[in-house]
């Protein structure tokens, strides 16, 4: 049987299948594989970074774990000096506002071990050791005291020792500060 | 003879085409999937201490009634001129040479991290030198005990000293938190600028002030 009239037309003029050329999307898509695979985490994020926190850049190699978290923030970014409950990424609520946390003790009052205590986060952090307490008996999971601490690159040294020193008192000895890994 | 192929042959090999569309949907579904787990900020934790009796434990005297061993007491402590590193308690004026030393801020005002690193370095090297008793099992800073995830006894480097991997650190109120980082990097590790090789320095800071 004959072709059909058009087909002949078709074939006359020269017409065939084109090609769409692959050879360079499939470079481009190679190497965003490449890019993505070396990039990619088995883990999942167990940290998420707080918004409007610029955190500081460090060389250490060690991995963040989920436990109890913190934020200081400086205000620079925010306008809202203070510590906060960090919960999956996201301020919680305050607990010391930026007057109680960059305070600082002059004279016989420097020598005040409450001096270098905060009040909110000291009642929070108590709260939170009971309640994981609870979970040891309860559950089995240990209370290592571990507590993951968000701090601003901007806050001062004087508040630093202020959360680390309140963490210390109620149990929380293991402090960790999340950092930007540099290298 | 050399071999001629046949003028007759009529067979002409047809250029043979890759399927590359399984590949490409295998592709186009991979990249989403990697898209959304990959990590673009990489966050790291730094991982600090507080003196003992800040940290309300008081558990450090059982080991060291264990192991009486002597301190080493490394302070590294920052002024508004520079950086002071100092060893057995030793002073500007007090101590053996090599106890201690002052390293003044770089022309930006910064602590001179280089020097601190360097000086670090050559305490661990000459002071502290090499493990000299073998493996010990690993303690927090309560003195309990510490074990690998497997529940095997965490293992680590035993020292001359009971404090060979603490390092003290004190600083002004104002000393912005970024800088207090470069400092407890540049006391954690030391890179050996030949070989590129990382030795460990004091990875255990305890923050504090020193009046």
């Amino acid at each position: 049987m004959a072709a059909p009239s058009h087909k002949r037309q078709a074939a006359r003029r020269g017409n065939r299948e084109e090609n769409i050329p692959l050879a360079s999307m499939m470079d481009i898509f190679t190497n965003m594989l490449l890019f993505l695979i070396m990039s990619y985490s088995a883990t999942g994020l167990l940290v998420n970074q707080v918004d409007d926190l610029e955190l500081p850049l460090s060389n250490i190699d060690t991995s963040p774990r989920e436990t109890v978290g913190v934020v200081i923030d400086s205000g620079k970014l925010t306008g809202e000096p203070g510590v906060y409950v960090e919960s999956k990424g996201k301020r919680r609520g305050l607990l010391d506002d930026g007057a109680t946390l960059m305070s600082v003790a002059t004279g016989a009052a420097a020598n005040d071990p409450s001096a270098m205590l905060l009040p909110g986060l000291q009642r929070y952090l108590r709260e939170m050791a009971l309640e994981l307490r609870a979970r040891e008996q309860q559950l089995g999971i240990p209370f290592d005291g571990q507590i993951t601490i968000q701090a601003d690159a901007a806050v001062d040294y004087n508040s630093i020792l202020k959360v680390l020193n309140t963490c210390g008192t109620e149990g929380f000895s293991m402090t960790q500060f999340v950092v930007i890994k540099s290298e | 003879m050399a071999f001629k192929p046949s003028l007759k042959r009529k067979f002409v090999a047809e250029e043979a085409e890759l399927n590359l569309l399984p590949i490409l949907n295998m592709i186009v579904v991979l990249i989403p999937l990697l898209l959304t787990s990959a990590e673009w900020v990489k966050l790291g934790l730094l991982e600090t201490r507080l003196p003992p009796q800040a940290a309300g434990g008081g558990g450090g005297m059982a080991t060291e009634q264990e192991q009486p061993l002597p301190k080493l007491s490394l302070l590294v402590a920052l002024d508004e001129g520079g950086t002071a590193v100092s060893i057995f308690g030793a002073t500007s004026t007090t101590g053996e040479p090599g106890q201690y030393s002052y390293f003044p801020h770089t022309a930006a005002g910064e602590p001179d991290v280089a020097a601190l690193n360097e000086e670090l370095w050559r305490i661990r090297r000459d002071v502290v030198k090499p493990s000299v008793t073998g493996k010990e099992q690993a303690t927090d800073a309560s003195g309990n005990l510490r074990f690998n995830a497997d529940g095997s006894p965490m293992m680590v480097d035993a020292y001359g000293f009971d404090d060979a991997e603490t390092v003290i650190i004190s600083a002004p109120n104002e000393l912005p938190f970024q800088q207090l980082v470069k400092l407890l990097d540049a006391s954690r590790r030391w890179k050996d600028p030949a070989t590129s090789k990382i030795e460990k320095l004091f990875p255990t800071p305890l923050m504090g002030k020193v009046n």
